[in-house]
């Protein structure tokens, strides 16, 4: 049973993710990990008038190394269903970094991620990261592939701190961390 | 069913009404819960299928088979619910639930709805989520809790059915007697009226309800019936009583009719003999009359005869001429004498007789009156004929019209002989016939006797009445006389005023109109 389950499993990641755009091979670690990052839009709530309207747009933006950047860039125009536009931005540096809304902190600037995050403070971005004790770290999303399957671990106190409402739906799959906080 | 007492009609109808009332109801209550159910169960169905599609948003999004499948382990709650699936919006499975084994969920989701199949109920629900449909449930469940259900149903129904035709059968056969009680009671009166005839029974009066009306109408026609029939009875006893009535007074009729035959003919035998009695003084009084008849003829002739002897003695000479006047005269006288005897002789013959005959009643009288003239001269009392003359004939029989004159003229003399006796007048009696007119001939003998007091002239008919000693008068002359006379149709009329005298008159009719 487990072996045909996992088979669905992946199927069903793959074409629900890449909607059929990627080739008939594997998705890769990092394919799924942009699908994903893709999605947590539709999970989370932005302060009222962070948008200027529906059709304005939601920026991504990548820090660091990491070829999650160029795969989001590759699928954002296979989005369906979502209303906003969705825009890419890859910066190198904090200092380079545009206003957004979700940002993904590359695991290249591990060593920097207190700083970066001080440096957001209160700003509400959701902050998105695959490196470890980022959630533990101030993070609000962590994500790691684990069996075969994407696991996410939410910081529900620094997305409260940020202003952020995280969707039941999206926490009803995660492990949450930092509760003990509030 | 017809001759079935009507308190079992009434349990049955009552019964039957109740029972199949209470199965339509049940029947409907069954159809509409089943109904109802069913609906409730594609409700419930539906809405678990929207929970679980809202709990699967994530792990749709996500692609989180994992935890689709841990949502789909919890319908194990829900023993009814044998497959579920959870199909992505690329309508591949992401999850697949069965439980109980049997068959599996299909492999590709259908359009949103809901079927019900074999035994199953099978729904498909979209996964909406912000506006985009990011999957499908799909719920299937079998229908053992409808059926369950409506198991349940069924037996509670029929235990109610059994139940409240128990109990309307008990109500229908204690209060079947509000209707049929009085029903039964009428028809036992009904029946006992007819069968002993006794309209004196009522049937036991009920309310004011049809049953109260019918009954006290029955009552009004038992009273009519029983006052009609004690009238009827009056009426017969009254007919018996009249008719007993009747039977009596003609028994008593009867015994009066015989008395007055035996009264009659005892005064018949009576009369009889009286008639003998007067024919027999009659003939005395005529035998006197004849005696003195005779008499005068008979000295006459032997005068003569004695004379014409005497001559022949002393020898005288008698020329021829003179004894042939004696001779003549003797011849003469002993006619008479033969007449008389010759009257008599018929008189005995033929009085009584009713032969009838047109005759003269001057005739009769001049008889009579030569029968009694020699009585009266010898008495000294004046007897006269008044004629009319030219009278026509009356038809009567001659000897009793001849009594009937003789009779009037013996109760004159009598009258006249004891009134003269009394004041020495001068009696006379006067015979007078007439015709009055052209039916009638009467016959008067008036007297200036006595008369008739007043006080018994209604008396002097009556047969066996006389004032006169016992043998002078029987009391029959004018009883009998006037039998003779309304024989003949005719009528004798008697007026009289005391110490005047007595006019007697007989009325006859005259032979012609008699005939006509």
């Amino acid at each position: 049973m487990r072996p045909f389950i996992q088979h669905i499993f992946l199927t069903t990641l793959l074409t629900a993710v890449l909607a059929g755009g990627v080739g008939a091979q594997r998705p890769t670690e990092h394919q799924i990990k942009a699908a994903v990052v893709l999605k947590f839009g539709r999970f989370v709530e932005w302060p009222a008038g962070t948008f200027a309207d529906s059709s304005s747009p939601m920026t991504i933006a990548v820090l660091g190394r990491d070829a999650i950047g160029q795969l989001l860039e590759e699928m954002i125009p296979d989005l369906t269903g979502n209303i906003r536009p969705v825009q890419v931005v890859r910066v190198e540096r904090l200092e380079d970094l545009p206003t957004c809304h979700i940002l993904f902190i590359s695991a290249s600037e591990n060593r920097r991620l207190a700083g970066i995050l001080a440096t957001l403070g209160d700003r509400s971005v959701l902050t998105v990261g695959d490196m470890e004790w980022f959630a533990r770290g101030g993070g609000m999303i962590r994500l790691r592939f684990d069996d075969e399957r994407m696991r996410m671990r939410v910081n529900l106190k620094a997305a409260r701190d940020a202003d952020l409402r995280i969707s039941s739906r999206l926490l009803h799959l995660a492990e949450i961390v930092g509760e003990q906080d509030r | 069913m017809r001759n079935l007492s009507i308190r079992w009609k009434l349990v049955l109808i009552i019964g039957l009404v109740s029972n199949v009332t209470v199965l339509l109801a049940c029947a409907t209550l069954v159809v509409f819960d089943w109904n109802a159910s069913r609906d409730a169960m594609v409700e419930r169905m539906t809405t678990l299928a929207g929970v679980v599609g809202n709990n699967s948003v994530a792990s749709l999004e996500f692609g989180d088979a994992r935890t689709a499948r841990e949502i789909l382990a919890e319908l194990e709650t829900e023993p009814n619910i044998k497959t579920a699936a959870i199909y992505g919006a690329d309508r591949r499975v992401l999850a697949f639930y069965q439980q109980g084994g049997g068959q599996l969920a299909p492999t590709s989701p259908e359009p949103e709805g809901y079927r019900f199949e074999e035994e199953f109920l099978i729904v498909f629900r979209p996964v909406i989520y912000r506006e985009k449909q990011v999957g499908t449930i799909h719920l299937s469940s079998d229908l053992r809790e409808l059926d369950e259900r409506l198991g349940r149903y069924v037996a509670v129904v029929g235990a109610v059915v059994v139940g409240a035709s128990v109990v309307s059968l008990l109500l229908a056969i204690l209060l079947q007697g509000v209707i049929s009680r009085p029903i039964t009671r009428l028809a036992d009166v009904a029946q006992a009226v007819s069968r002993h005839q006794n309209y004196a029974l009522r049937a036991e009066p009920h309310g004011q309800d049809e049953l109260g009306k019918m009954i006290a109408g029955f009552n009004d026609m038992l009273e009519q019936i029983q006052s009609r029939d004690s009238e009827l009875q009056g009426t017969r006893d009254q007919l018996q009583q009249r008719a007993e009535q009747l039977q009596q007074e003609l028994s008593e009729r009867l015994r009066a009719e015989e008395a007055r035959e035996n009264a009659e003919r005892e005064l018949e035998a009576q009369r009889t003999l009286s008639l003998r009695a007067d024919r027999l003084r009659s003939l005395g009084e005529m035998a006197a009359g004849i005696a003195h008849e005779l008499n005068q003829p008979l000295m006459g002739v032997r005068g003569l005869a004695e004379h014409m002897l005497i001559a022949m003695e002393r020898e005288w000479t008698m020329d021829e001429e003179h004894i042939r006047d004696r001779l003549e005269r003797i011849v003469e006288q002993s006619d008479r004498m033969v007449h008389i005897i010759d009257h008599v002789r018929r008189f005995a013959g033929e009085a009584g007789r009713s032969d009838v005959a047109p005759i003269q009643v001057d005739g009769i009288v001049e008889s009579a009156v030569s029968l009694l003239g020699a009585q009266f001269k010898a008495h000294g009392l004046d007897l006269a004929i008044e004629s009319a003359g030219n009278l026509p004939p009356v038809l009567a029989n001659a000897f009793s019209l001849e009594e009937v004159v003789i009779n009037l003229l013996s109760n004159s003399r009598d009258a006249v002989e004891s009134r003269s006796a009394a004041d020495g007048r001068q009696g006379r009696v006067v015979v007078r016939t007439s015709s009055p007119d052209s039916t009638q001939v009467c016959i008067e003998v008036e007297d200036n006797g006595s008369g008739i007091p007043e006080s018994i002239i209604a008396k002097v008919f009556d047969p066996f009445f006389t004032t006169k000693d016992p043998d002078k008068g029987t009391g029959l002359g004018l009883a009998i006389s006037r039998t003779i006379v309304e024989e003949s149709d005719g009528q004798l009329i008697l007026e009289s005023t005391p110490d005047q005298g007595t006019r007697a008159t007989v009325v006859l009719p005259i032979a012609e109109i008699v005939r006509v």
